[in-house]
């Protein structure tokens, strides 16, 4: 025992060493959430605070940008009620879109991540969609009572199901993480035709995103490897580095879809 | 010692606010990430023990691991920064001792531009520096299949992070 403490007390430096290094590692590798209890909740409001009082300073910063997206919306908006008939079927009428805006957002790491300042107090839960004006922006990922997290369509760890506007084909959209404004569609049949500057859209597949949400415009495409698919390069629609209001967007119906659907596994 | 104590907590604070309010927020591009709050393990006093010298880099990389994204954030990228700031604190005694100028370095002193001129000062920084952002960058991108693209990150982030620590060297320089 006494030769353990000397032995220790001797070699503390590269011992202390390993032992830091092992708790790095071991945090590295589990992926899964650590603690959600007390520290959790405190650390996180601390950081959200702190990025809260700077993104009330920035703003001022951006404010012209802010200006200018906020007139493009304007317009938008305007061009969108002209094309709603009184009479024609509103699909999107089971989504509800809640306005939010974006305290934090990085574009330049692998796995990126954006803060917005509403939680479960404005009825934000997990798992919903995030969308600009522009275009989808992400998926709620965590949620506390006045801000939520967001998986940035700019994080290798999401995957969007889309469809080419044009021709109707599926797909999925994935990062590939060269800049922030490019993504890579895959699983389209070689056989499609398409030209630069087609739209690809939601597919609404997943009832996370309404369907036919805009989402970028292909850059260019190529054979992928084995030939039977094309490798879609396409450009985000939004751009990520001008984000300041994007909306939350709640499907009603999602609890009954995905009922339906256990239901039906289940038989 | 008392003096230092609170001299380098501000350094400490002051480093993490710089670098996540400011350097993360800068955006150039996913090829230049630079990580300023290195600083700190080199400007740390000769005699600083090794414990204490361990500690204040795996304080300073959880800082940086848990403060942008919080505990239960961005799970897969919890543990980075620890790891490449422990090793550099693990390593530093050692570079200090190979690239040692003549002499013994004076107790009580540390390391800078102004003791052992700007040759040394620009040496030992980017090992020190290289080490962090190579050990940080392969972390992040959790292969060795990316190694060009990982060592292209590596010099782009470090020059940057060099120019920034040297910056800071003058301005200290010019004060005394």
């Amino acid at each position: 025992m006494r030769n353990l403490i000397r032995f220790v007390l001797r070699y503390n430096f590269p011992i202390l060493f390993l032992v830091f290094e092992l708790i790095a590692i071991i945090l590295i590798f589990s992926h899964n959430p650590i603690q959600r209890g007390k520290l959790t909740s405190q650390t996180n409001s601390f950081s959200t605070i702190v990025f809260d009082k700077a993104s009330e300073v920035t703003q001022y910063i951006h404010l012209r940008r802010a200006i200018d997206q906020l007139a493009k919306e304007n317009s938008l908006m305007r061009s969108r009620a002209r094309a709603v008939r009184p009479d024609s079927i509103d699909s999107r009428g089971s989504y509800v879109f809640i306005p939010a805006r974006v305290i934090n957002n990085t574009v330049q790491f692998e796995n990126n991540y954006l803060t917005l300042d509403i939680g479960t107090r404005s009825g934000v839960e997990p798992d919903m969609a995030v969308v600009s004006p522009f275009g989808i922006v992400g998926v709620v990922k965590t949620v506390s009572p006045n801000y939520c997290r967001v998986i940035s369509v700019l994080n290798s760890q999401l995957r969007v199901s889309v469809r080419l506007s044009k021709s109707g084909y599926f797909g999925s959209l994935s990062w590939d993480r060269l800049n922030y404004r490019d993504v890579l569609v895959t699983e389209i049949p070689s056989h499609v035709s398409l030209e630069p500057g087609d739209s690809i859209v939601s597919s609404g597949y997943s009832s996370i995103f309404p369907s036919g949400e805009p989402i970028a415009t292909v850059i260019e495409a190529t054979p992928a490897a084995g030939g039977n698919f094309l490798e879609i390069r396409a450009r985000l629609s939004t751009d990520f580095k001008k984000l300041y209001t994007v909306y939350v967007v709640k499907n009603t119906d999602i609890k009954e879809v995905k009922e339906l659907e256990e239901y039906d596994n289940e038989k | 010692m008392r003096n230092n104590i609170l001299l380098f907590s501000f350094y400490f604070v002051a480093l993490i606010f710089f670098q996540i309010l400011v350097l993360n927020n800068m955006q150039f591009s996913s090829y230049l990430n630079p990580y300023c709050y290195v600083l700190l393990i080199l400007i740390l006093p000769f005699d600083t023990p090794g414990w204490l010298l361990l500690s204040i880099a795996f304080f300073l990389g959880m800082t940086m691991d848990v403060f942008p994204q919080g505990w239960t954030g961005a799970g897969a990228s919890l543990g980075f920064h620890t790891f490449a700031t422990v090793l550099v604190a693990f390593i530093r005694p050692f570079v200090l001792k190979w690239i040692n100028p003549r002499d013994e370095y004076e107790i009580g002193s540390r390391p800078g531009a102004s003791d052992f001129g700007l040759r040394w000062y620009l040496t030992y920084s980017l090992i020190i520096v290289g080490i962090h952002h190579f050990t940080l960058f392969l972390l992040e991108s959790m292969s060795f299949v990316r190694i060009p693209e990982t060592f292209l990150r590596t010099i782009l982030s470090a020059s940057f992070t060099l120019l920034l620590i040297l910056l800071w060297e003058g301005l200290r320089f010019r004060r005394n």
